[in-house]
């Protein structure tokens, strides 16, 4: 369906802009969605053809910079410790994302209040707890309920099964006293809509061919089409524009063909992610907003949130075919979430329980180790591999900084002539206690589990995925970019509905609570303009 | 295989099964030679790096010069032994062999034990550990 006139557009087709469109598809309003990318073929992922693995190493790699695919643009992340992982298609990240899906935790909100740093968000668990519900429910989310690390959870498919690997780390972690639970996991394991459950394929972040990971192009998209949006692929979005009063009226784009096309409308919804967010808005100058639209506070690409990423790896005697099977969504340990100041650090971290690797990176990275020789001893050592890891990523949360920034890049451009974003991250002290914090005890229940080696490293190179902070939400105009309805303070009718917005960033995957804003956001249009 | 002479090629089987040599039922590293196609992205790098490797390789002591490249051109070295364990575990033989399969199983998928759920007791009785 074309629309010539929208009421709405929405700039992005990932987590955010898919779950708005569906949620505005409910009302009489017209919305077109602007997507640089393309739509997936699912029955052309990797993990359907032989050499699979290999395509990690370029086409569905989670670097921009490396897969240079026409959807993506570059980013300049060479000032910072940590890569910036995404993709750009129908359905964004959570093509790739490997379905880890916990929610935020009531003192996630309160960090100020809590522990006297960073600010509180303006809203809490209780305003989003409905958004959680109902996302889950048209994601699909698989998990246990009864874990004492969160308020009651419901609705839930039966959890992914623990497999061997499982039952290994519960073991470990029971030793210690410490706590554990089954992942939540935006994989479906019984069928659901039109989607297959999970077969326990693996390589979830490569995308799903079974259609039972919950990415976004399979769950709210096919609805929101149904309901009328215009879903415009390849087209991405050079500026925000704004009239002579500084009021919202449209965008600038390039088509599939380079054609700049001027679409107007009265509002518009940013769905680009923390990096991408930042970028547009910088991007979209005037004479009323010469420092980018929606940035008198001066925050537009400022605090700066990475989730900087600990790894740690067991190797195991026994085989326990930790190769197969979902490879993000094991278990995870929120024994160190909550602050405790003996640590050392304030805020705390998620341990999260991986799968072992396929036969490639297992072969790399043992070799890239020292761990696996070349020569006549490569074979006994892969063997003595290959089933035997299990992984941990410590993803730890940072805290908002001023210095972490995204800004425009004075020499990087992207095909389209756009000046590319240039990231410079450094880890505070906090985050850099926190880690160390992290991969010491991460060491430690893997010992305790049984492994007869646990190696640690952090923070990873190209594990930025989570990015937030960068366009914060606030009461206050002088601190924060928009209110707590999403909408900016200087411009009205520009939403940002991504997790640029995030006052704060947790210490879990952002995936489910980036979208539980976008539907409390726009819930909150939909009643502000008695559309429901 | 068009790109590499003959000279090339010789010199890479030796240099290939001395970096995963033929052994316990598994093929060495020369078999990825038999079809660079099935990672045809990687095939022009492989073949690039492999002639800039090739130049530096003397016929008479392959073996020594090799890990002579290795101390002056660490990059080229490993990027090239990157490349090729890609090659190398995306190979069919070698796949069957490890026995991983050669491509996922559909449609029946894998078995994943369900796991002993009664691990959690503990857990489960424990007080919250979150704070409102």
């Amino acid at each position: 369906m074309t629309i010539n006139n929208p009421d709405v557009i929405i700039i992005g087709a990932g987590a955010a802009g898919a779950a708005a469109a569906w949620s505005l598809s409910q009302t009489n309003l017209k919305i077109v969605c602007l997507e640089q990318g393309g739509y997936m073929e699912p029955d052309k992922y990797p993990s359907t053809k032989p050499d699979w693995e290999s395509k990690r190493y370029e086409s569905f790699n989670v670097s921009p910079n490396i897969r240079r695919l026409p959807s993506d643009y570059p980013i300049n992340d060479s000032e910072s410790p940590i890569g910036i992982a995404n993709y750009n298609s129908v359905g964004g990240s959570t093509i790739l994302y490997s379905g880890h899906f916990p929610r935020f935790h009531p003192s996630d909100f309160k960090v100020k209040d809590l522990d006297g740093v960073a600010d509180n968000w303006p809203i809490d668990y209780s305003t989003l707890e409905p958004y959680y519900n109902l996302n889950d429910k048209m994601m699909g989310v698989s998990g246990l309920t009864g874990d004492p690390a969160y308020p009651l959870i419901e609705g839930m498919f039966e959890h992914i099964p623990l497999g061997e690997v499982g039952e290994v780390m519960g073991k470990g972690f029971n030793k210690l006293g410490w706590h554990w639970w089954p992942s939540y996991s935006a994989i479906i394991t019984r069928e659901y809509m039109h989607r297959g459950k999970c077969i326990n394929l693996g390589p979830c972040n490569m995308g799903c061919p079974q259609g039972a990971k919950s990415s976004v192009d399979i769950t709210y998209w096919p609805i929101a089409l149904k309901n009328g949006v215009d879903l415009r692929t390849h087209c991405r979005v050079r500026e925000v524009t704004v009239d002579s009063k500084g009021e919202i009226n449209g965008v600038v784009y390039f088509d599939r063909d380079g054609m700049e096309v001027r679409l107007l409308a009265k509002m518009v919804l940013i769905a680009c992610n923390g990096i991408g967010t930042p970028r547009l808005l910088l991007n979209s100058t005037s004479k009323i907003f010469p420092d980018g639209l929606a940035n008198r506070s001066g925050l537009i690409g400022k605090n700066l949130m990475l989730h900087p990423l600990g790894y740690v790896e067991g190797l195991f005697e026994d085989d326990i075919n930790s190769n197969i099977g979902p490879h993000g969504c094991c278990l995870q340990s929120q024994e160190f979430y909550e602050t405790d100041i003996s640590r050392g650090f304030v805020r705390g971290y998620t341990m999260q329980i991986l799968r072992g690797s396929g036969p490639i990176e297992t072969a790399v990275s043992g070799v890239g180790r020292r761990q696996i020789p070349l020569g006549d001893d490569h074979h006994q050592a892969v063997k003595d591999t290959l089933g035997k890891t299990i992984g941990m990523g410590i993803i730890i949360e940072d805290l908002p900084e001023l210095h972490n920034t995204v800004t425009l890049d004075p020499n990087i451009k992207d095909s389209n002539g756009i000046p590319a974003p240039k990231i410079n991250y450094k880890l505070s002290e906090n985050s850099r206690k926190m880690l160390a914090h992290g991969l010491a005890k991460g060491k430690e229940v893997m010992m305790s589990a049984g492994a007869t080696k646990a190696m640690t490293f952090g923070p990873v190179r190209n594990t930025g995925w989570h990015l937030m902070g960068t366009a914060k939400m606030g009461d206050n105009s002088a601190n924060s970019v928009v209110n707590k309805f999403g909408e900016a303070h200087d411009v009205k009718g520009l939403y940002i509905i991504d997790s640029s917005i995030f006052v704060t960033g947790a210490g879990v995957n952002i995936a489910s609570t980036l979208q539980a804003v976008t539907l409390y956001i726009c819930d909150n249009i939909k009643k502000r303009y008695q559309l429901i | 295989m068009n790109n590499l002479s003959s000279d090339e090629r010789n010199k890479l089987i030796k240099i290939l099964d001395l970096i995963i040599p033929n052994k316990a039922k598994m093929p060495g590293a020369s078999i990825i030679l038999e079809n660079l196609d099935i990672v045809k992205h990687l095939n022009q790098e492989f073949i690039n790096s492999s002639r800039v490797i090739c130049e530096k390789l003397e016929i008479l002591n392959l073996t020594e010069s090799f890990y002579i490249i290795k101390k002056t051109d660490f990059r080229l070295f490993s990027e090239f032994i990157n490349i090729v364990l890609i090659l190398y575990y995306s190979n069919n033989k070698v796949l069957e062999n490890l026995n991983v399969g050669s491509v996922p199983p559909f449609p029946t998928g894998n078995n994943l034990k369900q796991g002993d759920i009664y691990l959690l007791e503990e857990v489960f009785l424990k007080e919250k550990i979150y704070r409102d």
